[in-house]
């Protein structure tokens, strides 16, 4: 009997033995439908989210237009002056492969669904390139922050394959840029938006809490711009980028055709409503700077994410409802409800304020608009506009039409096509490529059809802009960054000194793209480029020193060693 | 699956068919019921004889000396007779040399060699002392403990009457040599944490395995408790009174059946069953007082004041903004003076009150010959000492004994308890614990509010500017209740198959729910911020917690002797349990007023729901097998296969063996002549016993909710670790036991040695490479060993006719030593403090900072060169004021640089939690009637973390203080030990350090009972018994707490932390009982 027993124990209860949690949802039921596959999409993106705090940290504070206030720890002052060791919390690179591994097992399953006809091919194909997307550009600040990265794209099944993953080669940031590219470049749906706009049920485009979710996720063209701008294929870059400027020239909603991502003078509400505004345009006087969260330059990060001008500048931002999860840059950069571990450095705030406004105000107003001084202290504000709300909660904001604009412009710039980059950094393409008569103020005012086509520039793919005004050209309300912002146009020289718009154009994304976690991978990949550190060094050092930091000169001297750009790295 | 259970559950009933069919053609044969032996305990004995050679002798009493009359005599399987008038008999030996088996009912029966042609005097024990000769009851076979070749240890109840206010598990300490008992807080029905020769695991649980009445009785609690600091205790359902037998095995011999369950030993309890046809009826009123406990030291309000002025001045706060806090205004035609300045309060005194107690206890026996039962009911009520809290408890149990054919027998248990619990929170917790607010309150507020002319109202004052609750108000208008129920029912069958073979199966099904509410009242209380910016007034909860499991033990025994000489007796049996527990809370805040308490009143808005749910599965298939010679040599082989659902893939089955012999060396010609030696024999053991505690799905890989705002998604929860498997504890054992002069004297004594391989440890960011996106996961990678010895000695003192003095010492040392971790060492946090874990020591010692005295001057502080590291990583020199600590390491670095930091790396072993010493000591003393026993208990050489003091002597807030607090450092030059007052304590002169450990060292009059027996001569009542009894009268200790004992949780790195839970507290109980 005691045998029988022992058999039947071996035998009959092999799945007495093997229970499912009940409120968890074990492997074998998962990825059955494609809505298993929405929820991991969901899921994923979800976790993603947690990473918005370490991506500004690491791209602002060890750059040099945030500094830290005598609140922050230690760990982050070593940010700051580049001494961050091992065992600094906000180095760990572990939450960033946490969302690799979410990614790499999503990829592996969506395989195996789309073998198993439990999800159709198109479907599949949007799913899989979207998140594929995603661990690319996660894979890109890797590499950006630690340079030698190990490039996994398997997802281990049980701890035992944790071991395995030790033995990964870390590659080069050049091949790292390779295999993404690879990659990415093959994704099988390749559209602008991840999700097409649609009714069906299964559908990822729906809107939940007064929150429209075509926009939270990654815009492939544009890390594939980016890709290639890191790795110096200029052309290719302007390709990708240009496919998503150009992506709604063919709307027929004219509102849309001639705001989104223009970069354009509109003031319509509802569309584009993003220069730097003077209550009646009183341009010349401080006092009347429009600083509302929802109308002007301001309105680029005050607006909800539902709102149509909200869209016509963001390609990809996620909200954040604070029922669910708080925005952490309300801790790190409020006095009032937050920790205020952070706040613009010096010489951020002495950048606005060197410029001058074409009106003649001796400032840029971005600045005034970025942040504010609240109790005598400066108080980035863009991070947090409409998060104190506790309907709002405000958002991570990933990347903008301004930000296309500048590295498309650095791509032209470097493809030879010095011009369209001038014109899309000053005073549009109209302003700089019309040829012809102008009326009593200087304004356009062609009298024909040839001069109506100097409008549209002169190259070919993916530098051709139609800005004519009298067809008009999708592109005839661009008016270029720096207009946009009230500021006067460089001199047309630069129009041919490539390395001089270069500068000129990594120094206006300190203007306008500051505090966004943008500016240490422009340092970084201008430093790269041409291979010289003084680039990167000069420019910590220099918000090292207003900071009156003792160490800035040390800092530097570590700078000029290429190496010492990356953080520590330990498997 | 389905089919596995079907299968396994009609398996019984199978049998049962078959062996029913098969008793109608069987027949018995006529010596069937002579078959007792050594081992096994049989209690009806026929006078049979077989040829052989003769001994005889006389049989005694121990208590009166007279002969015994009617005594079983006999020769295990052999031959049998019973005892004279005069105690005398005659019986014959299979052998020249025999064992004698002498029995009487409300005796322990005795074994005794016997020699042919030698005289035997044989002297017999009532069941009430403390025998050798003592019958354990296990499941699988009755066994004396003198013929046991395994580490047990019995406690005899005798009914439970000389105790009051006990849950099993307190009832246990002070009587289990090598138990370490610690009773969890004075919260009535709280019980204790056991530990059974220390602790063998980390993480996993580290509670002895309970076997009731043969069936598995889980006495974990599920999810935890909505009230801080309390703990659910499934053994408080099992009544004392309802008590027959306990059994602790701790060795491997005595526990390896039960495979990777018994790691941290076994507790076998039986209840009772009748043992005779009478009627009989039991009925018992007790009541008693508990005494409020002795108060904490406080500061009063005057010194509370200059201390607050300081605090506030360390604040940056001017003498004048002082003057104007509204306590310190000393014009009474301020609005709030009167607020201020009433005569203090002794919150103590408002949160601590004297109680009642009563009990009541019902039990009738009887029975014919096919049917017998006991059936009993009880009703306590039993109160704290924290006003307002109580635990009412119903106890109802009716077991059955069937004889329903002379092969088939059967008994029914089946028990359903209720208790409703008016608790408090305790412990950690500063909002809403009333010890912890009647201890930092500022005694210059009143319990009630008062208004600007002075009139009180009688409407209790809400929380204080200061911040901290009003404890009286949580008292009045705070609930923390929790009602529970447990129904435990087993039915078990035995069928003879023939004299010799015995299949038994026995099936148990637990249900068990606990439901918990919780109302933290807006007024009085101060508010909670939550997450979502919302401000928590009143809070809400509400939890059930669910167990069910069901049981099945099927076995097949055979006992048998061949050539008169060998004894053979083996079990085989397998067991299937399938366990589930379910849990769900709901959370929720700001009701209208505090007088809408239940959930649905909340704010719907910000209502928090959760809860889980967990299922595991264990099959067992177990071999026994006993094997003696000539009962002087015993030897035992036992083992288990265990498959849980909880292991994984990689490792489904556990075996787990084990080997035990003993050598009965009085039985051996060769002590044959020495006079007054009754037992010694040599035990030793060695085995496998596992523990299977380590998480239901552990090994199992899944997702789990992953919220993008509104939407919900999934996310990789685990990876899965296949490979995890049970922990693995070697046990060795080596013991004797003795008993010389006419069992006068009785002595145990076990060395043991536990070796845990596979210890559950947590593989952390540490060792898990980053680029898995993995922090942390569960793996068997951790190994320790534990060694000690338990010791026993118990004995008649003084043996007069009329007076009689038994005593009795067991104790227990042991020393824990970790083996090997992953990383070498970790640190786990616990109050403010923490304990470390490290190669090469106890697995659970303090580790901070130790400390030496306070720096009398800045010039002093200066000139000790020590950089203090603070909380944010800056570097500041110590000043004036300042605690001494001690540099203990500095890293190459500071020496590089050449300076000295007070850093996380100066932290070092400051205390030990483990007792070097624990056990009890017990006398009886009967005379006449009367009856007096004493039970002294005691723990030494552990040290204890005193978290409250550690409150209360920071320094650091407007908590109140303790008076040493008066005597802190006020100015250069000052030369004293304590130090100095600063608001948020920057220099963290508070930290955990040596300043807040404590030797836990007591020794205690734990209970004193006394009895009478009244002469009753009215025929139908059988008996008439007054009690008195007094628990926690005595307690010797330096601990400057309220108490030294308590036991904040049952994991290791619980242990001798004292975060004000309800202390153990003084109660006088009178009870009468009476017997018709």
């Amino acid at each position: 009997m005691f045998i029988t027993v022992l058999a039947s124990s071996s035998l009959s209860c092999s799945k007495f033995l093997e229970l499912e949690p009940e409120d968890k949802l074990d492997i074998s039921k998962n990825y059955k439908s494609v809505d298993d596959a929405n929820a991991t999409v969901i899921g994923i993106y979800g976790k993603f989210l947690n990473l918005a705090k370490s991506h500004v940290l690491l791209n602002e504070l060890r750059a040099d237009l945030v500094d830290i206030t005598p609140n922050s720890d230690q760990y982050l002052a070593q940010l700051s002056t580049h001494s961050a060791t091992l065992g600094n919390p906000y180095i760990d690179p572990r939450p960033y492969y946490e969302v690799i591994l979410n990614c790499n097992d999503a990829l592996a399953n969506f395989d195996k669904m789309v073998q198993d006809h439990r999800m159709s091919v198109d479907d599949y194909n949007m799913r899989y390139s979207d998140i594929g997307a995603l661990r690319s550009w996660i894979y890109l600040q890797l590499g950006i922050q630690y340079g030698e990265v190990p490039y996994i794209t398997e997802a281990p099944q049980s701890v035992n394959d944790l071991q395995n993953l030790k033995s990964y080669p870390k590659i080069t940031f050049d091949e790292l840029l390779e295999k993404l590219i690879d990659f990415t470049s093959k994704l099988p749906y390749m559209e602008v938006a991840a999700y097409p706009a649609s009714t069906t049920a299964t559908s990822l485009v729906i809107s939940v809490d007064a929150n429209n979710t075509q926009r939270l996720f990654i815009n492939k063209y544009l890390l594939l711009g980016d890709l290639y701008l890191w790795k110096e294929k200029y052309e290719e870059a302007a390709t990708a980028y240009k496919k998503v400027l150009s992506s709604e020239d063919g709307n027929s909603n004219i509102s849309v055709r001639y705001n989104y991502y223009k970069v354009g003078w509109s003031e319509e509400a509802n569309y584009a409503n993003h220069i730097v505004k003077y209550v009646d345009n009183k341009n010349q006087q401080e006092s009347a700077l429009i600083t509302s969260v929802d109308n002007g330059w301001r309105s680029i990060f005050g607006l909800p994410t539902t709102a149509g001008a909200w869209n016509s500048e963001w390609f990809w931002g996620i909200a954040y409802n604070p029922t669910y999860t708080k925005n952490p840059f309300l801790e790190l950069c409020s006095n009032q409800f937050g920790k205020y571990l952070i706040k613009p450095s010096q010489a951020a705030i002495d950048n606005w304020n060197s410029q001058v406004q074409s009106s003649g105000i001796p400032y840029d107003a971005r600045g005034r608009l970025s942040y504010s001084t609240s109790t005598g202290q400066p108080v980035i504000t863009k991070l947090t506009d409409n998060s104190e709300l506790l309907v709002g909660g405000g958002k991570w904001g990933i990347y903008r039409a301004a930000s296309v604009h500048l590295h498309y412009a650095e791509a032209a710039n470097r493809d030879g096509k010095g011009k369209l980059a001038y014109a899309l950094l000053n005073t549009g393409i109209s302003g700089v490529f019309y040829q012809g008569t102008r009326d009593a103020n200087g304004g356009i005012a062609p009298v024909s059809t040839a001069e109506q086509n100097t409008m549209i520039t002169p190259y070919e793919e993916p530098y051709k802009f139609d800005a004519r005004t009298g067809v008009p050209g999708p592109w005839y309300r661009n008016i270029g960054i720096r207009s946009r912002a009230k500021l006067p146009s460089w001199g047309v020289e630069y129009q041919t000194d490539q390395i001089g718009l270069e500068n000129k154009l990594i120094d206006e994304a300190a203007l306008e793209l500051a505090f966004e976690g943008q500016r240490w991978s422009d340092l970084l990949r201008i430093a790269r480029r041409r291979n010289d550190p003084s680039f990167l060094a000069d420019k910590i050092y220099q918000k090292l020193v207003k900071a009156g930091n003792p160490n800035a000169s040390a800092v530097r001297e570590k700078l000029m060693d290429p190496k010492k750009w990356y953080l520590p790295f330990e498997m | 699956m389905q089919n596995f259970i079907k299968f396994r559950k009609s398996l019984p009933l199978l049998l049962f068919t078959v062996a029913l069919s098969y008793n109608v053609s069987g027949q018995e044969s006529a010596d069937s019921k002579a078959s007792s032996d050594t081992a096994t305990i049989v209690n009806t004995v026929k006078e049979v004889s077989h040829k052989g050679p003769k001994v005889s002798g006389v049989v005694i009493d121990a208590n009166s000396k007279k002969p015994m009359v009617g005594a079983n005599v006999g020769v295990a399987g052999f031959s049998a007779t019973i005892t004279d008038e005069k105690g005398k008999f005659t019986v014959s030996l299979p052998q020249s040399k025999a064992t004698l088996s002498v029995s009487i009912e409300g005796y322990h029966q005795k074994l005794v060699p016997a020699s042919v042609g030698k005289q035997v005097s044989i002297v017999l024990y009532p069941l009430e002392y403390t025998s050798q000769y003592t019958t354990a009851d296990l499941p699988y076979q009755s066994v004396s403990k003198a013929r046991s070749v395994a580490a047990i240890e019995v406690i005899n109840t005798k009914g439970g009457w000389n105790a009051n206010s006990e849950t099993p598990d307190t009832y246990f300490q002070g009587q289990l040599a090598g138990a370490n008992v610690i009773r969890r807080s004075g919260t009535p029905g709280m019980g204790s944490n056991i530990f059974v020769r220390g602790f063998n695991s980390l993480y996993a649980g580290t509670k002895p395995l309970y076997v009731v009445d043969g069936v598995v009785y889980d006495v974990n609690s599920y999810g935890s408790s909505l009230h801080t600091g309390h703990v659910n205790n499934p053994l408080q359902f099992i009544d004392v009174h309802d008590i027959a037998s306990v059994t602790v095995a701790k060795d491997a011999a005595s526990t390896a059946v039960f495979g990777t369950r018994a790691a941290n030993g076994v507790v076998f309890i039986n209840t009772n069953h009748a043992r005779s046809l009478e009627t009989k009826i039991d009925f018992a009123v007790f009541s008693g007082i508990n005494q409020a406990v002795k108060n904490l030291p406080l500061m009063n309000a005057y010194d509370y004041r200059v201390y607050l002025a300081d605090i506030l001045r360390t604040q940056g706060l001017s003498n004048s903004t002082i003057e104007n806090q509204p306590y310190m205004i000393e014009d009474s035609n301020n609005p709030n003076y009167y607020t201020y300045h009433k005569p203090a309060t002794n919150w103590q005194n408002e949160v601590f009150a004297p109680s009642l107690d009563q009990s009541y206890s019902l039990r009738v026996s009887g029975g014919d010959n096919v049917a017998k039962y006991v059936l009993s009911a009880g009703l306590t009520d039993d109160r704290g000492v924290i006003d307002n809290t109580k635990n009412t408890r119903y106890n109802t149990r009716f077991n059955g004994d069937l004889n329903l054919t002379k092969r088939l027998s059967g008994n029914v248990n089946l028990s359903f308890s209720y208790s409703e619990q008016a608790l408090r929170d305790q412990g950690v917790n500063f909002k809403s614990s009333p010890i912890t607010l009647a201890l930092v309150k500022s005694p210059f507020l009143s319990k009630y509010a008062i208004d600007a002319l002075g009139n009180v109202s009688p409407n209790f004052a809400d929380y204080d500017t200061l911040q901290v609750s009003n404890p009286v108000a949580i008292l009045d208008k705070g609930i923390n209740q929790t009602k529970a129920l447990r129904f435990f029912g087993s039915i078990s069958f035995d069928y003879k198959l023939s004299k010799s073979v015995k299949i038994s199966n026995v099936t148990g099904v637990s249900y068990d729910k606990a439901q918990e509410t919780l109302f933290i009242p807006d007024k009085g209380v101060v508010n909670d911020t939550l997450s979502t910016t919302l401000v928590a007034k009143s809070i809400h909860g509400t939890q059930s917690i669910r167990y069910y499991s069901l049981y099945d033990d099927l076995n097949l025994s055979w006992n048998k002797v061949y050539d008169r000489v060998h004894r053979l007796s083996a079990t085989i049996g397998s067991r299937v349990h399938t366990n589930q527990t379910e849990q769900d809370y709901a959370y929720g805040i700001n009701s209208a007023t505090d007088n809408l308490i239940s959930i649905n009143n909340s704010n719907p808005v910000a209502r928090d729901l959760g809860g889980n749910i967990g299922e595991w599965n264990v099959v067992s298939g177990y071999f026994s097998g006993n094997y003696s010679y000539a009962d002087k040599y015993l030897l035992n082989l036992s083992a288990s296969v265990d498959g849980s659902s909880r292991f994984g893939k990689n490792n489904k089955y556990a075996v787990m063996p084990a080997i035990g012999a003993a050598w009965v060396i009085s039985s051996e010609d060769f002590l044959a002549n020495v006079e007054k030696l009754d037992l010694l024999k040599l035990r030793i053991s060695y085995g496998w016993v596992g523990n299977d505690e380590i998480g239901n799905y552990t090994s199992n890989r899944y997702y789990t909710s992953q919220n993008l705002f509104g939407v919900q998604g999934l996310k990789i929860a685990n990876l899965g670790n296949a490979n995890i498997k049970w922990e693995t504890v070697r046990k060795a054992n080596a013991g004797v036991d003795l008993s010389i002069l006419d069992e006068r004297l009785n002595l145990s004594v076990d060395y043991w040695n536990h070796r845990t391989s596979n210890l559950l440890t947590y593989a952390t960011t540490a060792t898990i490479t980053p680029v898995s996106g993995i922090s942390s996961f569960i793996e068997n990678a951790g190994s320790m060993e534990s060694q000690g010895f338990d010791f026993n000695l118990n004995g008649r003192v003084v043996s007069k006719k009329s007076f009689k003095w038994d005593a009795g010492l067991n104790l227990g040392v042991y020393k824990n030593k970790v083996k090997s971790l992953p990383n070498g060492a970790f640190i786990t946090p616990v109050a403010s403090g923490y304990f470390i874990t490290r190669e090469g020591s106890a697995a659970n010692l303090f580790y901070g900072y130790k400390t030496n005295g306070v720096y009398a001057s800045d010039a002093e502080a200066a000139a000790s060169g020590l950089l203090n590291k603070l909380a944010d990583g800056s570097l500041v020199p110590f000043r004036g004021g300042d605690v001494k600590f001690v540099n203990s390491f500095d890293s190459e670095q500071d020496v590089a640089n050449s300076v000295k930091i007070i850093d996380e790396n100066d932290m070092q072993v400051i205390g030990d939690p483990n007792p070097d010493i624990s056990g009890g000591l017990s006398n009886t003393f009967t005379y006449k009637r009367w009856s007096l026993n004493a039970l002294l208990t005691f723990s030494s050489g552990n040290d204890v973390y005193n978290y409250t003091r550690s409150v209360l002597e920071s320094g650091s807030n407007y908590y109140n203080q303790s008076p040493v607090l008066n005597n802190r450092w006020k100015g250069d030059g000052q030369s004293v030990n304590t130090p100095r007052a600063e608001y948020g304590d920057p220099s963290g002169n508070a930290r955990f350090s040596d300043r807040w450990i404590e030797k836990g060292s007591y020794l205690r009059l734990r209970t004193v009972g006394i009895s009478y027996d009244v002469p009753t001569k009215m025929g139908s009542v059988k008996y008439i018994r007054l009690y008195g009894t007094a628990n926690n009268l005595l307690t010797a200790t330096n601990y400057l707490g309220y108490d030294p004992e308590f036991s904040a949780s049952s994991s290791i790195y619980g242990q001798g932390v004292d975060v004000a839970l309800e202390p153990q507290f003084r109660s006088f109980q009178l009870g009468i009982r009476v017997g018709l």
